[in-house]
């Protein structure tokens, strides 16, 4: 037998010898550099290092760690898991999302800083009823959240078709209405009184559950098949004009479409589903948008000079139909006017829904110089070497009407666009990071200064978060986004996963979320499937910090049952999260040292502008928040100046003094209470202006927004 | 639910004459009538989140949308022979990776390996129980896997991309230690490697379509190539394609 000890030296040397293979790096050597002012090369990579893998902390440092997390003003208190800056401990703390009892309705949970105020079960038939369901089926998953219906309505994507919750009582929330529509995956966007569902596996344009004799597959023996569908009124795309060079054909991509041999089907719908939701407890189909390669999401895109029409980028990277089942639709990839290497766009005429078509493909990838559509590529995890095949899709993209910017998660790369030109957004600059095995949503924060990426590693139905996997594999990666006009870029700036470890029978990796809009911070919740709900602070990108969570145990302690939270999204003042298996969670935060009572009462306050009906929320079409002139949206910045230390104490306690006596003074005391805020506040942006950073723009927000609440109120 | 939750206690509560269950009858009903009244006209949801939830079926696009009584049921259908022959080999292919980690515990004693043994371990067995219902959830044939590795499919079944051979399994049986580390490392490298030729022959052929195959071979893509790399490191060795 070999000696133990010398085993353990093999391993130490191949484990640094890997640390020097891998280097985490953005964009590949080929890449071309971006546009304009291009940064500094040390800039654009993560530092070579290895893959670390945290063991669990000693005593002595758990107790080292909580030391420093009862500093209540240090700003590092808050728990992170990232490769750079992560704000965490090197080694892995004890967490109470550990070890928690397995069960579908009777699970063990753990919150910190959250409480859920209200839970529904899955819905009587949307279930599998196969008796012998795969544990990893999807047939019935919960998929995304979209809100609307003037704050009445939260809409889930299911793969069986969509689910109304009635949320007009977000503690009371109530199963409404069930739309039996399968397709899957079933993403869905709200805009007033018009839902959009992507479709991408087999559905049919009436929404009949039965398989249509023409299906290719053999599960259609005796079906008995509807009706033939009438062909949607949305017209054919036209194949776009394109100047492509020619290009080697990505590895595995066949030519025969997205059933394989299957014959064509006119029954078939691979695209966007256009429903009338004006009432919630009959939905209508109104239009029923073919695309080539049908839609695994969507996301809504407005021209601020367009007000009669909204635009729907389409993403997904499943089979290419044939043009015999669609006209137009071009497989070959190394065509010039292949159906990959892009995203479609539908135009959707606000006032003519039914009219609804694709009027662009708009080849993203393409290097502006040779033309070539297939430029990019992105880097394989773990070694950072270039992918062998170029990056043909999208999985997921999300608009930002209010700055015009669009975030591309590609499977491949990151992607920075410039929206302005609606049919043919202009790519800005692109990455890729050899942490990432796919790149899968993208999230701005409100100043659209940062931009946030997820990293869906396992493909969400694996379980990527147990303690023998990398920290910063299957996270998010926060980009800076520098410069300005054509030349803005992306600069990496730090990595953040959820910092529990979860168990082999728990599928777990990040997934969707969106912003929690606390003046002053970058925050936002998300989903990690099996993992939980996470709330975390990503103001500063290399140094991001978890402030709340909830979990429950694996659905089944020795089974991996797919199941967890798809997405979590902020609310007019709740969370809610889709439980792909249990149903529809709703939250509220609670105060904490990182979050005070003031910041999430500002955060209630907020209002969107830029993307929707008023009070619609669609996470990936994303609204600008703004906060009005209220001495609430003050106090939240003045707890963030004294969290951080930022302003003396008695000058908060004075400002906060102040704001107290405008209010409870009476007619006669009020002009002189006003008088001597407004000196305070005048001082606080005195202060503010002269100083440079965060806490100073903090200090100058907060003033004005008291100087206004203090003239309203004069 | 929330609404309808209620409704099915109160019958099932009446039926056994409880009178705690009466009382909470009237709560129920008391609150409702309470919450309808508080609220200001011009929300219908408020009267409609009361009703029991509706099943809707759409039809095709301007066609009305009619309410039914249950959820249909819906078999994705969507997948050719090509899907099942590769459930089918890789049940087979799976399997001898677990033949050769459940010689870890008495060849080596190498504690990564053993970590990387359960993580592999759980994996595939995990993988092996989804392929196996995928198959009988369509009514599809699963191969008899024999003791010794070899698996029946109407006949023989050949070995599939990247197995070792009966040769290469003796002499792993045969090693222990380093030289074990060695053999299983490189041996599950290309095992692995193996699997993902069998998902993108299944892609190039026009198979992995169907939502849960294909969801099922993106992750044995992903799974196993993060295991690549993490043998290359263990065994010292940049990673090879």
């Amino acid at each position: 037998m070999t000696n133990p000890r010398n085993h353990f030296r093999l391993f130490v040397g191949a484990a640094l010898s890997l640390a020097v293979a891998t280097v985490f790096a953005q964009n590949p050597p080929a890449a071309p550099p971006a546009a304009g002012n291009a940064p500094p090369p040390q800039g654009r990579g993560n530092t070579p290092g290895q893959i670390p893998i945290p063991q669990p902390c000693t005593p002595e440092q758990i107790a080292a760690a909580q030391a420093a997390a009862n500093q209540p003003a240090d700003a590092t208190a808050g728990r992170g898991r990232g490769g750079r800056g992560g704000g965490g401990t090197p080694c892995h703390m004890p967490d109470p999302r550990e070890g928690l009892k397995a069960g579908k309705y009777d699970a063990g949970e753990a919150a910190l800083n959250m409480k859920l105020v209200a839970s529904t079960k899955q819905p009587e038939g949307m279930f599998d009823p196969n008796p012998n369901p795969g544990g990893r089926s999807l047939d019935y998953a919960n998929s995304d959240l979209a809100f609307g219906l003037n704050g009445r309505l939260a809409l889930q994507g299911n793969f069986h078709g969509l689910i109304f919750y009635n949320i007009e009582d977000p503690a009371k929330t109530s199963l409404q209405t069930i739309v039996t529509c399968p397709g899957g995956q079933g993403d869905v966007s709200i805009w007033g009184h018009l839902a959009f569902m992507s479709v991408e596996g087999y559905g049919r344009i009436d929404c009949g559950a039965q398989p249509s004799p023409n299906a290719g597959g053999r599960g259609g023996r005796g079906a008995a098949a509807p009706g033939a569908a009438t062909p949607p009124a949305a017209g054919a795309a036209t194949p776009p004009a394109a100047g492509a060079a020619a290009q080697t054909p990505p590895a595995g991509a066949g030519a025969g479409g997205g059933r394989g041999t299957a014959p064509p089907d006119p029954a078939r719908m691979y695209g966007v589903r256009i429903f009338d939701i004006t009432d919630p407890r009959k939905p209508r189909q109104v239009a029923a948008v073919q695309t080539c390669r049908g839609s695994h999401t969507h996301s809504i895109v407005t021209d601020p000079n367009d007000k009669d029409n909204i635009y729907i980028y389409v993403s997904g990277g499943a089979g290419i139909r044939s043009a015999d089942e669609k006209a137009g639709c071009v497989a070959d990839p190394a065509a010039p006017n292949t159906s990959s290497f892009g995203i479609d766009v539908i135009k959707v005429p606000l006032a003519r829904p039914e009219q609804s078509a694709v009027v662009s493909h708009a080849y993203i990838f393409a290097d502006a110089n040779t033309g070539q559509i297939g430029s990019l590529r992105g880097r394989r995890q773990g070694t950072g070497e270039p992918s062998q095949n170029p990056t043909s899709g999208c999985h997921d993209v999300t608009s930002y009407p209010w700055a015009s910017l669009l975030g591309g998660a590609c499977s491949g790369n990151g992607l920075l666009l410039d929206t302005k030109n609606v049919l043919q957004p202009k790519r800005l600059d692109d990455v890729a990071d050899a942490a990432f095995a796919f790149w899968h949503s993208a999230t701005f924060n409100n100043d659209a200064t940062k931009l946030l990426f997820s990293d869906e590693w396992g493909g969400g139905t694996a379980p990527m978060c147990q303690s023998i996997h990398p920290t910063m594999w299957g996270g998010n990666a926060v980009f800076d986004i520098q410069g300005t006009g054509d030349g803005r870029h992306l600069r990496f700036g730090g990595y953040f996963k959820l910092p529990a470890w979860q168990t082999a029978s728990e599928n777990c990796v990040a997934h969707n979320g969106s912003l929690v809009p606390v003046p002053g911070r970058d925050i936002m919740s998300q989903a990690f499937y099996q993992g939980g709900a996470t709330v975390f602070d990503f103001t500063d990108s290399a140094n991001i910090k978890e402030i709340a969570y909830f979990d429950r145990g694996p659905i089944d302690a020795e089974r991996l049952i797919i199941g967890g939270y798809w997405s979590v999204y902020y609310y007019n003042g709740y969370l809610y999260g889709s439980e792909i298996a249990r149903g529809l969670d709703v939250f509220q935060l609670t105060p904490s040292q990182y979050l005070s009572q003031n910041e999430i009462d500002a955060a209630k306050l907020a209002t969107r502008e830029g993307c929707g009906n008023t009070n619609d929320l669609n996470a990936q079409c994303q609204s600008h928040y703004v906060w009005p002139a209220s001495f609430v949206v003050a106090r939240a910045y003045l707890d963030q100046l004294a969290r951080e230390k930022a302003l003396p104490q008695e000058r908060i306690d004075a400002l906060n003094a102040a704001m107290k006596d405008v209010e409870s003074a009476s007619a006669s005391t009020r002009r002189a209470a006003i008088t001597r805020l407004d000196g305070l506040a005048a001082e606080l942006a005195k202060d503010g202006a002269a100083a440079k950073g965060l806490n100073a723009a903090r200090m100058r927000v907060c003033a004005s927004t008291i100087q206004k609440r203090a003239a309203e109120l004069r | 639910m929330l609404r309808l939750l209620p409704i099915l206690n109160v019958s099932r509560i009446t039926n056994r004459l409880s009178i705690a269950g009466l009382s909470l009858a009237a709560a129920v009903g008391l609150s409702a009538c309470h919450r309808g009244g508080d609220n200001t006209a011009g929300h219908p949801a408020s009267a409609s989140s009361a009703q029991a939830p509706a099943i809707v079926q759409p039809g095709a696009p301007g066609q009305a949308s009619t309410v039914v009584s249950s959820v249909p049921a819906f078999h994705d259908n969507n997948f050719i022979d090509a899907d099942v022959k590769f459930m089918q080999g890789m049940i087979h292919h799976h399997n001898q990776a677990l033949l050769m980690v459940a010689m870890i515990p008495t060849h080596t004693d190498t504690v990564q390996l053993a970590d990387m043994g359960r993580k592999i371990q759980l994996s595939q067995s995990g993988e092996i129980q989804a392929m196996k219902e995928w198959l009988t959830g369509r009514k599809q044939e699963l191969p008899m896997i024999m003791p010794d590795g070899s698996a029946m499919m109407h006949g023989d079944m050949g070995p599939m991309p990247g197995m070792l051979t009966p040769g290469q399994m003796k002499a792993l049986d045969a090693a222990r230690g380093a030289t074990f580390d060695e053999l299983f490392l490189t041996g599950m490298i290309q095992h692995h490697k193996g699997a993902l030729k069998m998902v993108a022959d299944l892609r190039a052929a026009g198979g992995a379509k169907e939502t849960n195959i294909g969801d099922f071979t993106n992750e044995v893509d992903n799974d196993q190539r993060m295991e690549i790399v993490r043998m290359y490191g263990l065994l010292g060795r940049p990673v090879e394609k």
